[in-house]
């Protein structure tokens, strides 16, 4: 293959061809940053595979860029996707997406309270925030989590005290739930006399 | 493997449960103490211990029905079913009987103090969950393997079966197989000198060539229970049922899938248990299109020390072509020959097909008539007749949850190796990975609330 360009890289992702594909978004880690919005755009707006596709080079990117001795490639990638996580331009989904990626590469230190909070407290990105926050489990991330537990309310503020005895945290209320049955079925034994 | 299996009657069974550890040279030291038994809602020698099936789909009828004999040899009874889709519930009421439960949510069987063990066969993503969950309530538990999906699962199942002192038999069966046991014997008596490597074939996973886009759930799934610890995401009818296997989260591919079972017997047989690579490195080919990102074809080398061998997985790798079977052996004809594994020894080879419920030998090894003063090895009575011995004599049961884990982890190193694109340094001791902060985070993957350990 030819000096693949972020350019380039577009092109063989919309090929028509799915080994192009694949073979494209496989060499995509070295790109690094420059390459992780225009995926995310196509991963948004393109045909289902060719999405697929760019989806899993924006991951292939990070797992490129997460490697050790790789921090000049991090950090930049860390920013483009802390920028992209916050852009309601693109589908809910993608976003969450984007929240797993940075919990596998951001440092602890990189977690800004303040930006982050609002994140935790998002109806459509919170549980995966929390997640998130849960696996860094730095200062910065359980702090995030602390404050959100004082502001949330209902089953994410039982979600986020979980998260908070996880990272060794003691919160007595609300207790967690995992034990307790939700869930019914209509199913009657068969056979079974009423 | 119905062909594999004796039927067991309930007084034979009595006798052998507590006898066999004494019996047999193999140290297979107690998990529980035998004066916890029979108490606290624990089956007794006398009493049938009730059995509940979580997951009754393809494989948790399976199981269901490779434990009618001892049903029928009034050594249990099924007390309840589960799972999240109803029509597989239905279909499981009908076969298991009026006198069993229904349930959608597992958690009702765990309230249960009338319940003394599970069948766990879920998903593989619900494995570590469930297990922990169950373990926390007192039930002693019957887990498909793989046991888990992540390095944290592996340590939680591991710390709640020793707090809870409860019973765990994962199901990589293929240590209960009685050509198994003939290939035990043969390595530990040095039949093939020191074994140096353990080169394991399998053949490669499938594309999902579908082009199926996300749906709404049908009406008899519950999603978010099916769901359950995996992140959030639109349902697609790819991720299920039996084709998570094919997906990294959930199944893991066919490493976490047969290397469960092939990679057991090389940790049995070699007497690796507790121990583990210092070096896992993987390479693989993804899928070029679908849903499904599970390695179609993939290579792992594992890197033992003290004592030195390695391990390799191969898909496809090289399959030894299967041997000619009268179906008279102990394992009967050889039927799943696309995977297996060779031993290589300083003086020989050894080569066996399958690994799961049929797992098949060599004829030199089946044939080979132990000396007098050769080692025995231990001889599982079955699967799950072995677990029953655990729950009713606290004997350590032959794929226990620390084995089971130790094979887990090397399914899942291999695969984090493949995702990461490079070598993973392990501590076998301390159970991480070294050197690597992105895939020490892996390590650990958080679950959504509220089906997390």
């Amino acid at each position: 293959m030819e000096q693949l360009t972020v350019a380039k890289l577009i092109e063989l992702l919309n090929s028509p061809d799915p080994f192009v594909r694949r073979d494209a978004w496989l060499a995509a880690g070295p790109l690094g940053a420059a390459a992780l919005r225009p995926l995310a755009d196509l991963a948004a707006t393109g045909e289902l595979e060719i999405s697929r596709a760019a989806n899993r080079g924006m991951w292939q990117i990070v797992r490129y860029v997460g490697a050790p001795g790789r921090e000049e490639l991090r950090r930049p990638a860390v920013e483009t996707l802390g920028e992209m996580v916050v852009d309601t331009r693109l589908p809910v989904q993608l976003r969450r997406d984007i929240v797993w990626m940075l919990s596998e590469i951001i440092k602890d230190e990189e977690i800004d309270q303040a930006s982050a909070l609002p994140l935790l407290l998002d109806a459509d990105l919170g549980e995966d925030v929390r997640m998130a926050l849960q696996r860094v489990a730095g200062p910065n991330a359980i702090g995030v989590l602390k404050a959100g537990f004082t502001q949330a309310q209902g089953e994410h503020k039982t979600a986020i005290a979980c998260s908070l005895r996880k990272c060794g945290i003691a919160i007595d209320e609300p207790p967690c739930p995992k034990l307790v049955p939700r869930k019914t079925t209509t199913v009657k034994p068969v056979g079974r006399d009423a | 493997m119905p062909g594999n299996r004796q039927r067991v009657k309930r007084r034979d069974f009595l006798k052998t449960a507590g006898v066999t550890v004494a019996a047999g040279s193999v140290a297979i030291p107690e998990l529980i103490s035998p004066r916890a038994l029979a108490s606290n809602g624990k089956p007794g020698a006398n009493e049938r211990i009730r059995v509940a099936h979580i997951g009754m789909g393809g494989r948790g009828r399976g199981l269901y029905g490779e434990m009618r004999g001892l049903r029928d040899a009034g050594l249990c009874e099924h007390v309840a079913v589960c799972d999240v889709d109803d029509r597989r519930l239905e279909e499981a009421s009908k076969i298991v009987g009026p006198q069993a439960d229904v349930y959608r949510d597992y958690r009702y069987i765990l309230e249960r103090k009338d319940v003394d063990a599970v069948v766990i066969a879920t998903p593989d993503h619900w494995h570590g969950v469930q297990f922990v969950h169950a373990a926390e309530c007192g039930k002693h538990i019957y887990c498909e393997k793989p046991a888990c999906c992540t390095i944290e699962e592996g340590k939680a199942m591991i710390e709640a079966a020793r707090r809870n002192k409860i019973a765990s038999q994962i199901g990589s069966q293929g240590r209960s197989q009685p050509e198994a046991y003939l290939a035990h014997r043969y390595l530990v008596n040095g039949n093939i000198g020191r074994v140096y490597r353990v080169d394991c074939w399998h053949y490669p996973s499938p594309v999902d060539k579908s082009h199926t886009p996300d749906s709404d759930p049908p009406p008899e799934l519950d999603w978010d229970l099916w769901l359950g610890p995996l992140r959030w995401r639109p349902y697609n009818k790819r991720y299920l049922h039996g084709v998570f296997r094919w997906l990294l989260e959930s199944g893991g591919g066919q490493i976490r899938d047969r290397g469960a079972h092939v990679m057991s017997c090389a940790m049995w047989w070699l007497g690796a248990d507790g121990t583990g690579p210092v070096e896992v490195e993987a390479t693989g080919t993804p899928p070029e299109e679908g849903l499904w990102d599970s390695c179609v074809e993939m290579k792992v080398t594992y890197v033992f020390k003290n004592p030195d061998w390695i391990l390799t997985w191969n898909q496809p790798g090289e399959p030894v072509p299967p041997e000619e079977r009268t179906g008279k052996e102990p394992g009967g004809k050889i039927t799943r020959p696309g995977y297996g594994a060779v031993y290589r020894g300083e003086k020989g080879t050894m080569v066996h097909w399958g690994g799961d419920g049929g797992t098949w030998v060599e004829k030199k090894v089946r044939e080979w008539v132990p000396p007098p003063g050769a080692k025995d090895v231990y001889k599982s009575p079955g699967h799950f007749e072995d677990w029953f011995e655990g729950i009713r004599t606290g004997k350590k049961t032959i794929m226990n949850v620390e084995a089971g884990v130790g094979v887990a982890y090397l399914c899942i190193l291999g695969n984090l190796s493949y995702m990461l694109g490079r070598k993973l340094h392990w501590d076998p001791v301390k159970q991480e990975i070294i050197g690597d902060e992105q895939a020490r985070r892996l390590m650990v993957r958080p679950q959504r609330h509220p089906y997390h350990l």
